[in-house]
């Protein structure tokens, strides 16, 4: 069974502007979806990107009735997090799916609400497609510094922590 | 959920607004009933009344404590009108404070910049001892670089709004100094206005908070009115703006340059000087007044005047040919506002989503700011 993955728009924006997004979501076994408000948050910037993906089948659009209004909008009080950031903890509530974010103060809301083996972000999925054979590490740790000059927001790790 | 409340707010119409959000008029209806909406009708809403979706919540504590400071100062006949533009600038004050560290304190000017009293002549006093601080000393030059100042080395947390119902808005909260001004098509009003509202936090003991709403009389240049506090300010900004030394030097250049003989200063004098001071016609003369240089009562005699032969002062100044004023350019948004945000989504103090929100920047646009202030090693 594909182990089920919502992006967050951080996420998506860092994996598309360091070019890595096509190799990502080819990762065998892993499933990937969007909501429809961090789809709107992507957008201008990763939307040709974006319609490529869905259309090809890589990216999956979460239905709208699976984001209930009311634990969105009881999350968006509890925590004060964005729109799209809430909408991907409503998911991951609401569908047991994976939540990938690489924002501090949404991944600490996810790991108090879900536990941290339900998170995970840009540099952990990078590592994943290293571990699938899709990267080399030091291809990893490429991706990782454009997305970094980028002005994405992800932690110091060097590249060991792309080696298996 | 504040969904009634905030369409009512809009000042849409039901059919406005389903054009707007491409919600079905019919659905609409339904949700203005309570009905429970789905994240995409939050987010087509929101959009539709440029809000964002958190703005359907219910107001936070900080809002409501802040929109109490507002409402102290609001006269009683004017609260129920007020009661959008404050709900509006608390919530902005709110958030921005999402946004700042907890442990940094706000400038020390407030408390040291004070005027002894609120004559004209502590107005000039307090003009001139803010032109020693924050000007270099410099006692006779325009100043429309007063916004970069404000945001600069003042620190004010400096922001544009859109409103009709009020002019400028100013708080001291937690020693943070805030302004809010109105976008006006004629700069030279908001320049005025922002000086007016730098005279309010001037004048305001700086122990404690405190927050003014000033509508458009509040900040009306020829005749005060209203509260006594605005007649000092008022005499504060226009003493900011037209130092009595520049006034001096500059209405004698301008003599010289338009060949002028007679004595006393009229209207083509007023008008060009209020070109090289960056200010409007009517802030112009009422300070040429002040100063004794135009007869008590002359600047409304002048602008009435005016008024009635030429229509407007600035038509009149394009058709005579005088020099454009200086450019008066005000950030979009507070400078240090938007470092803070950065910083705090470094640190996870608040969320990409959440900042972008409060600044009404793209999750893009805020990856910029930080690739272009954070230079990886």
């Amino acid at each position: 069974m594909a182990t089920e993955v919502v992006l967050d728009a951080c996420t998506i924006i860092t994996l598309d502007g360091c070019g890595a997004l096509d190799v990502i979501l080819l990762i065998e076994g892993y499933d990937f979806y969007l909501g429809p408000i961090v789809e709107g948050e992507c957008r201008p910037g990763c939307g040709t990107a974006l319609d490529g993906h869905i259309a090809a089948k890589r990216l999956t659009r979460v239905p709208v009735a699976d984001v209930p209004a009311t634990l969105f909008l009881d999350l968006l009080q509890r925590y004060r997090l964005g729109d799209g950031e809430t909408e991907c903890l409503t998911v991951c509530g609401g569908l047991d799916y994976l939540i990938a974010t690489d924002d501090m103060a949404a991944r600490r809301a996810a790991t108090e609400l879900y536990g941290a083996e339900k998170l995970t972000g840009s540099v952990g999925l990078l590592r994943i497609a290293v571990t699938r054979g899709l990267l080399t590490p030091s291809a990893a740790m490429g991706y990782y510094n454009r997305g970094r000059r980028a002005g994405a927001f992800l932690p110091d790790i060097g590249e060991d922590y792309f080696r298996p | 959920m504040r969904i009634g409340e905030r369409v009512a707010d809009s000042g849409l119409s039901p059919d406005d607004l389903s054009g707007r959000s491409g919600i079905a008029r019919s659905r609409l209806d339904e949700l203005m009933a309570g009905a429970e909406p789905t994240v995409v009708e939050l987010r087509d809403l929101a959009a539709a009344l440029r809000i964002s979706i958190s703005d359907f919540l219910a107001s936070t504590e900080p809002e409501r404590e802040v929109s109490l400071l507002f409402r102290q100062t609001i006269a009683p006949s004017r609260k129920r009108a007020s009661r959008k533009p404050v709900d509006n600038l608390s919530t902005k004050v709110a958030h921005a404070f999402e946004l700042l560290p907890d442990e940094e304190t706000g400038p020390s000017w407030p408390s040291e910049l004070r005027p002894l009293g609120h004559a004209y002549k502590d107005a000039e006093r307090l003009a001139s001892a803010f032109r020693d601080r924050f000007f270099d000393g410099n006692d006779v030059a325009p100043i429309p670089e007063l916004p970069r100042i404000a945001v600069g080395r003042m620190g004010i947390l400096l922001y544009l709004v859109d409103s009709g119902e009020f002019e400028g808005a100013s708080a001291l909260l937690k020693a943070r100094p805030f302004v809010f001004l109105s976008r006006r098509t004629f700069t030279p009003r908001m320049l005025f206005t922002l000086a007016h509202e730098i005279g309010h936090l001037l004048a305001h003991d700086d122990s404690q908070d405190f927050a003014v709403l000033d509508i458009p009389s509040d900040v009306e240049q020829l005749r005060a009115r209203g509260r006594p506090e605005e007649a000092f300010v008022n005499a504060f900004a226009s003493c900011l703006l037209l130092p009595p030394a520049g006034v001096g030097v500059a209405l004698r250049k301008i003599r010289e340059v338009l060949g002028s003989k007679k004595d006393g200063v009229g209207d083509v004098e007023l008008l060009y000087l209020a070109r090289v001071f960056a200010v409007s016609f009517q802030v112009a003369a009422k300070r040429c007044e002040d100063l004794g240089l135009i007869p008590r009562g002359g600047a409304a005699s002048l602008d009435e005047h005016m008024r009635r032969r030429r229509s407007n002062p600035e038509k009149y100044a394009e058709e005579l040919g005088l020099p454009a004023r200086p450019d008066i350019e005000f950030p979009a948004l507070p400078p240090t506002l938007l470092a803070d945000a950065v910083e705090g989504i470094r640190s996870g103090r608040v969320s990409i989503g959440r900042a972008s929100s409060i600044l009404n920047l793209s999750i893009a646009d805020i990856f910029r700011v930080h690739a272009a202030a954070w230079q990886p090693r």
